[in-house]
């Protein structure tokens, strides 16, 4: 008989050897990228563990920390997510509870306001960190009027005018798409999968093509970013803060590999190697922390390429210059044979401690659940890496690195 | 010398993995962690040197040296070793704490020798260039600056600093801009002189490598290192605290913060673990009192938690709390201290005990899952505690009662009269707040001084 992930494959177990846990995660469809008001995602996720049918927001609570179990339910940019982790021996009621929390939800009115609230507190909370301020509106020019150019807490407008009705609405809709369901722990994939079979293949567990055409059609591709440079002002303080960035490719796009190795070679691995950071801290030091990505939020979605640091203010030029510098000259030269070579080292080395944890693997399992590409196997994922040449790292380095094309937004205190 | 211990019980089905361990001649501690299921082997180096050791007038001698392990010694130039560990797929870091210097490095099974060697030529010197330090003396700033904008971090160091006196855990592990600009590398080379011997250090390996692999590459690399010829000066003031009641009022941001520092005794002691119960039945998880009273009850804030620090000599432990724009703080303060004045009279129910006890070791075991974190801990346990503190720390969690639990919160948590109590609040005096009793002058930088 095939086993579960073959039969249903939105249902995913997995085996993880070593610690005594165990992770179950529920992802639905929908996330920021499908909201109709800013905010709707996030308080419709988080509503799922707010009341059910059966208990009431302090019984789920004490009843999960009463055998060490953590609940979370939130939403991402392209999901709502039900993460439950515990012991080993309590999987049985996680997987219980999981199902109850994505079933059975009564979104009482009380507790809808009460999450609004909290979660115009957080945005506020948010904003008094300057880069994160200073994210948020790079993240606008980036993507112009789309869900994605926006915080996961939505606006305080939207937050406002929310009703626990568009939060349910919200989540039945999700729900259509079919949960799909990753637990991962110190356990035997037979007993749990019949388990978890019971708990939501007759709930609506779908295979994952049953629901591509709900996944893909959730939000509209983002338009190009118009709006290339701003600048805002933040509170004063010590260090002014600076993206770059611009539009690349979602996880199943062609590029996506040779994306990751030419954001190797800028700065996105670990330490600080990397073009980016080499100049910026190392050669030059004007700054302590120095981001580089190339498939930031990459997923059924667009994702993008991002520079960010944080520096003096007397210093900025300097680093937005040094930042520009090396994009064109990447752009414009390419990378080395021996950039690529270490770049590829480095991904196919760093395979193994992306699954050490049960959480790593489910959120992999996940992933290949949602994008339909087996994230989790390794093999897979290193051999594509095997075949992206040197030349293809150069060409999306002059296809997705275009001056003509970014967005630049420093934020700088009063 | 060698010993082997047996995985100890820590209740509940968690076991906790005791190292092998062995010294060698220069007086290196060795531990060997081995991981069966695992392609991953890591290393944790700890030296017994954090900033605790350093001069206040020099605070941020033992950071700055942290940063400076990886931008120079024999076989490795400036940049190399990040290039090198980068080059196979491996990572590092490095924590500095008050008590220790921890460095880090994982790698594939194939590649884990090259850890060894790295630690072992930056332990027996290093190639301080000014060029290097003056550099890296900019990006440290740079974190300094970093950390004062983000309005948590620079209330917990101002509270810190109020709290501790003159005792060095009150020091910013960064130190300051005027106590960095004075390192030059005539310091640094003398805090690594004298604390960053073998004797003084704590080498675990762990994942998948058998013990005789880690002897013959720990000998090869590391036996021919001398002892230190000078002792280190042992580190004066700590756990000399003298707490009174203070307040400190900052301006910054727009959100109101709260954070209560009070005491606690050092993490090894037997009113630790009562105390870490005492911390999660007040402010750990929804379930909490104060999350239960400040979040869901009075609505005055949007999240609440408790913190303990882990040190080897008495410290501190904290209540902190993000306010909700309209609510007033007196309210967030006078509850937070009724709270615990309540666990003074009162002991937790069974209820309350068991699920902070559940809680606890499932944070431990999660926070295990990973082998750089088994390392980083039987390292840390063997340099600052003895081996077998974390499965001591988890039974006492296990065992302690409620009256224990009372005894170590009347002890330690006296908000009344040996605590800080931090608030930094939105400039615009926009939260209807009546004045805190007994505020102080603040100062230029927003610290009250007195």
């Amino acid at each position: 008989m095939a086993h579960l992930g073959e039969r249903i494959p939105s249902l995913r177990v997995q085996r993880v050897e070593g610690a005594a846990v165990v992770v179950v995660r529920v992802w639905l469809p929908g996330g920021v990228r499908s909201e109709s008001i800013p905010g709707q995602a996030l308080i419709a996720g988080r509503m799922l563990a707010e009341g059910t049918k059966r208990r009431d927001w302090r019984r789920i609570s004490e009843d999960a920390e009463a055998i060490g179990c953590s609940v979370v339910t939130a939403a991402g940019r392209s999901v709502q997510a039900v993460a439950l982790d515990g012991m080993t021996a309590e999987w049985p009621q996680l997987l219980e509870w999981a199902a109850e929390l994505v079933y059975e939800g009564s979104f009482p009115a009380d507790r809808c306001e009460w999450l609004r609230r909290q979660a115009a507190a957080e945005l506020q909370s948010l904003g008094d960190l300057p880069e994160v301020r200073t994210g948020w509106a790079f993240l606008e020019q980036l993507y112009p009027d789309h869900p994605l150019g926006r915080p996961i807490q939505g606006s305080s407008e939207g937050l406002a005018r929310l009703t626990v009705g568009d939060c349910r609405s919200f989540h039945r809709h999700c729900l259509a798409a079919g949960p799909l369901v990753a637990v991962a722990g110190d356990l035997s994939p037979d007993v749990v999968g019949s388990r978890l079979e019971s708990l939501f293949a007759a709930n609506g567990a779908k295979v994952a093509s049953d629901a591509d055409e709900v996944r893909e059609g959730l939000a509209t591709a983002p338009a190009a970013p118009t709006e290339r440079y701003r600048r805002i002002d933040l509170a004063p303080g010590d260090q002014a803060h600076l993206f770059v960035g611009g539009l690349t490719v979602g996880r199943r796009h062609p590029d996506f590999e040779a994306l990751l190795l030419l954001g190797v070679v800028l700065g996105s691995g670990d330490g600080l190697v990397g073009r980016i950071p080499q100049r910026i801290r190392e050669e030059a030091g004007l700054a302590y922390a120095c981001d580089v990505e190339t498939v930031a939020a990459a997923g059924l979605d667009i994702g993008h390429f991002v520079v960010s640091l944080g520096t003096s203010v007397d210093t900025l030029d300097s680093a937005l210059v040094a930042v520009r510098d090396e994009l064109e000259r990447i752009r414009l030269d390419g990378p080395t044979e021996s950039d690529v070579d270490e770049a590829r080292s480095y991904l196919l080395g760093r395979e193994p401690f992306r699954r050490e944890t049960a959480d790593q693997w489910a959120d992999l399992l996940l992933q290949g659940s949602l994008l339909q590409v087996p994230a989790e196997n390794q093999r897979w994922v290193q051999e594509r890496l095997q075949h992206v040449s040197v030349s293809q790292v150069r060409e999306v380095a002059r296809r997705y690195l275009d001056p003509e094309c970014q967005v630049v937004t420093l934020g700088v205190p009063a | 010398m060698s010993a082997r211990t047996e995985p100890e019980s820590a209740g509940r089905g968690v076991t906790v993995p005791i190292p092998e361990r062995w010294l060698l001649e220069n007086g290196l501690t060795v531990l060997h962690l081995p991981i069966r299921n695992t392609s991953i082997v890591t290393t944790a180096l700890c030296y017994r040197a954090g900033a605790a050791k350093e001069m206040p007038c020099v605070a941020g001698t033992a950071h700055f040296l942290e940063h400076l392990m990886f931008k120079g010694c024999a076989g490795y130039g400036p940049g190399a070793i990040d290039r090198e560990t980068h080059r196979v797929g491996g990572w590092n870091n490095a924590f500095t704490s008050h008590d220790s210097t921890l460095y880090l490095f994982g790698f594939a099974t194939d590649h884990w020798r090259l850890a060894l060697a790295i630690e072992a030529s930056r332990m027996r010197s290093l190639d301080l260039r000014p060029a290097e330090v003056a550099k890296e003396r900019s990006v440290v700033l740079e974190e300094i600056a970093m950390y004062e904008d983000d309005p948590w971090d620079s209330l917990e160091l101002a509270v810190n600093e109020s709290f501790f006196g003159t005792c060095p855990y009150g020091r910013s592990i960064l130190g300051t801009r005027e106590s960095v600009r004075r390192i030059d590398e005539m310091t640094l080379r003398e805090f690594h002189s004298a604390h960053y011997g073998p004797e003084n250090a704590v080498l675990a390996v762990a994942g998948d490598v058998e013990r005789a692999a880690v002897e013959d590459a720990v000998d090869g690399h590391f036996r021919s290192i001398p002892r230190r010829q000078r002792e280190a000066a042992p580190p004066t003031g700590v756990g000399e605290q003298s707490i009174q009641h203070r307040r400190i009022d900052r301006r910054q941001g727009d959100t109101g913060r709260f954070l209560l520092a009070m005491g606690a005794p050092a993490a090894d002691d037997p009113a630790y673990a009562p105390l870490d119960v005492a911390l999660t039945v007040l402010a750990g998880g929804r379930a909490s009192r104060l999350q239960r009273r400040l979040v869901e009850e009075l609505r005055v804030c949007s999240r609440v938690s408790a913190g303990l620090s882990e040190m080897t000599s008495p410290a501190s432990s904290s209540i902190s709390a993000e306010m909700m724009p309209d609510a007033r703080p007196d309210v967030v303060e006078r509850t937070v201290v009724e709270e615990i004045e309540r666990l003074r009279i009162e002991p937790p129910s069974g209820d309350e005990m068991s699920r902070a006890r559940s809680m606890l070791l499932a944070d431990w075991v999660f926070g295990h899952q990973r082998i750089h974190q088994q390392a980083v801990s039987a390292a840390s346990a063997e340099a600052l505690f003895d081996p077998a503190y974390p499965a001591t720390h988890l039974r006492r969690l296990e065992e302690c009662s409620p009256e224990q639990v009372v005894a170590s919160v009347r002890a330690h948590l006296a908000p009344a009269t040996d605590s800080v109590v931090g608030w930094s609040l939105p400039a615009a005096g926009r939260v209807g707040a009546k004045e805190p009793a007994g505020r102080v002058a603040v100062n230029e930088c927003g610290i009250e001084s007195s």
